[in-house]
């Protein structure tokens, strides 16, 4: 009798042992059936004697079958129902949710090992190229500044010549031009440093949500590993030491090998321990 | 109390009662386990390219003879492990220090000495360990193993072997791997055993008693040298094809035949890149069949020096063994080859060719009489 329950699984899907032993269980005998039932005859009979003289002997019969099939029905819906496992069964599920969990463990730290390497590659890249594009924007800096300040020079070269005062006005725009212009190739650096950096921020949540999964499947693993009866292997067939049975083909001729084979490890037994 | 005096499920309905009527009337609980002592005996068969093991208690495991330690801190924390085996560490090669120790059917150098040797030593250590832990014996049992060796492990091979078993099993004992399957298979007289594994082919010559060195012809024709032989075949075929020789190895546990009337191995292989089809049956099928003509040879040597009576006898009684002899249509084509070549035989491939060597270890365990194994102990 089960419940129908199946196991649920548990975070990255390994098997719940709780649904386990739910799934496998097999229920405890809490009540004794004649125990009970005596005690509900019983009840009946004191608690109509004590009010009714002289009852009817067909009528107590349905009052008392009356009463046990009411105490039943309601046990059946208040009851608790208390489970042991088989052992082997519970093993042999426990067995499967570590294979299970060492499948998940060694895949998650795979996942991670190649995550590190992509970030390791990918930091290093990033690096490289922030230098470059310092490098470039530089560059390209100058050019642009040039440019600039020969455009402002050839838009005021009339106007200063007529009006000397324009110099320093002059002087004024071209510092505030280049001032906007460094700025604003500042932007575009700093926005291509941010992705990147919002790239490897990426990454290492990832890292971080692997490494919490592999912790958990690392406790779970090491919480199977503690129960007690887990690693008590695999019994063999055999209660004792066998040996070849007269009845065996051949029996005669084997018996020989063996003792050939025993005298060549003996031999072997007594050489090693002499060159130790 | 008992089923009969409990409320009848039908009666007071689920969830009150109801005592073991599932799973078969298991009743143990973890506390009840009992500790009566057993005896487990473990059959071993180390190999170059895989390990193998049966056991009494049913378990039967095999892991690629492969072994690897983390190279430095950061792969021991990222892989969360000292020590790696067959696949596992294949896989994650590159973070270890990867050992395959009974490379060409020996502990690779344990005869030299150094850090390499040591290392490898070490590394055989523990896949026998590993081995006999996947085998999952229990701590209160008696364990004894039988381990089928390569031929040709010398005493130094033989006593790492030994030394790495003893950490865990109470007695053990050494074979040799033709002896194994042999005897597994009952076949104890007049019987030539081929087993073709990896790096070797072990050819034994049975009669009754233990083999001697005469008995044994080693090759290096097998699993490998099949592989390197398909390798270059395709190389010289299809030059623009790129391959390495672990695809070739996997292509040809698919594929390997040796049939005049084959099917068609159709296999694609990257061309710049691109996946393209290419028709490789003459090349495995020739692969396949490059180890035939040296074990005809080797058997045809084992034959002229047996005695002239039973020379006829033993032609007939030739087992094929091993992962190599999963070559479709080699147990026949090996048959028609000695017909031609030695005036008859017939090949008798064995049921279970990966797990041969252990399954015959496994019975030599259980058939040795218990004061050998306590001598030994
Ligand atoms: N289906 C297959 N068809 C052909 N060859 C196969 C197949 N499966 C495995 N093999 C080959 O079997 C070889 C391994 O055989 P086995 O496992 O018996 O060797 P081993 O015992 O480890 O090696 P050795 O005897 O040299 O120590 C490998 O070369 C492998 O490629």
């Amino acid at each position: 009798m089960t419940t129908g329950s199946t196991s649920t699984p548990q975070g990255k899907g390994s098997p719940d042992l709780k649904a386990i032993v739910r799934k496998q269980g097999q229920k405890l005998n809490l009540v004794d059936r004649n125990n009970l039932f005596a005690s509900i005859d019983q009840a009946v009979l004191e608690a109509v004697g004590s009010h009714v003289d002289g009852v009817d002997e067909a009528l107590l019969q349905k009052i008392t079958l009356a009463a046990r099939q009411g105490i039943v029905a309601r046990l059946k819906s208040s009851s608790k129902s208390i489970r042991g496992v088989p052992q082997s069964a519970f093993l042999k599920d426990v067995m499967a949710a570590r294979r299970h969990l060492t499948k998940e463990r060694d895949k998650l730290a795979q996942e991670m090992e190649m995550m590190q390497a992509a970030l390791h590659v990918r930091r290093e890249n990033f690096a490289e190229r922030h230098q470059e594009l310092a490098r470039e924007t530089q560059e390209q800096g100058m050019v642009q500044d040039q440019a600039l300040v020969d455009q402002i020079n050839m838009i005021f070269a009339g106007l200063v010549a007529q009006n000397p005062e324009l110099a320093a006005i002059q002087d004024q725009v071209t510092s505030l031009a280049l001032l906007g212009m460094q700025q604003e190739r500042q932007k575009l650096l700093d926005s291509k440093v941010d992705e990147h950096k919002s790239q490897v921020e990426q990454f290492e949540r990832r890292i971080a949500k692997l490494s919490q999964s592999l912790e958990t499947t690392e406790g779970e693993l090491k919480r199977i590993a503690a129960m007690k009866g887990v690693d008590d292997g695999v019994a063999s067939i055999y209660r004792t030491v066998q040996g070849l049975s007269d009845g065996s083909d051949n029996a005669e001729s084997k018996r020989e090998m063996l003792a050939v084979l025993f005298e060549a490890n003996m031999e072997l037994k007594n050489q090693l321990a002499g060159s130790r | 109390m008992s089923d009969s005096s409990s409320v009848a499920p039908e009666e007071l309905g689920e969830g009150i009662v109801d005592t073991n009527t599932q799973s078969g009337g298991e009743q143990q609980t973890f506390e009840e386990v009992k500790k009566d002592q057993g005896v487990l005996y473990l059959g071993i068969d180390l190999g170059t390219s895989r390990t193998s093991v049966t056991a009494s208690n049913g378990v039967r495991e095999t892991v690629a003879s492969y072994v690897g330690y983390p190279k430095d801190v950061v792969s021991r924390k990222l892989l969360k492990r000292d020590v790696l085996f067959g696949s596992e560490a294949l896989k994650n090669r590159l973070a270890l220090d990867f050992y395959r120790p009974l490379e060409h059917g020996v502990l690779k150098s344990s005869d030299g000495d150094g850090r390499e040797a040591e290392m490898n030593q070490k590394a055989a250590a523990d896949l026998i360990g590993e081995i006999i832990r996947l085998a999952k014996p229990r701590k209160d049992e008696l364990i004894y193993a039988v381990i089928g060796a390569p031929a040709q492990a010398s005493i130094n091979n033989k006593e790492a072997i030994l030394d790495a078993a003893k950490k865990t099993v109470d007695s053990v004992m050494l074979c040799s791997e033709p002896f194994s399957v042999a005897y597994g298979l009952d076949m104890l007289d007049d019987v030539l055993v081929i087993d073709i594994g990896a790096g070797t082919t072990d050819l034994c010559r049975m009669h009754g008693t233990m083999p001697e060195d005469t008995d044994q012809i080693t090759l290096t024709h097998a699993g490998d040298y099949v592989d390197q032989q398909l390798h270059d075949l395709l190389k010289a075929s299809y030059p623009q094809a790129q391959f390495t020789i672990h695809m070739v190895k996997d292509i040809k546990e698919r594929f390997a035949s040796v049939g005049d009337f084959m099917d068609i191995v159709s296999v694609e292989l990257p061309v710049d890149g691109k996946p393209t089809t290419f028709d490789i049956t003459n090349e495995m099928r020739e692969a396949c069949r490059s180890i035939i003509p040296p074990i005809v040879e080797g058997l045809g040597k084992l034959i002229a020096t047996f005695d002239p009576e039973f020379q006829d006898r033993l032609k007939e009684r030739v087992l094929l063994a091993g992962g190599g002899s999963q070559i479709k249509g080699l147990d026949a084509a090996i048959t028609q080859y000695m017909q031609e070549a030695l005036g008859g035989g017939k090949v008798i491939r064995i049921e279970e060719p990966m797990y041969g060597g252990a399954n015959g270890a496994l019975k030599i365990a259980h058939d040795m009489p218990a004061d050998y194994w306590e001598q030994l102990k």
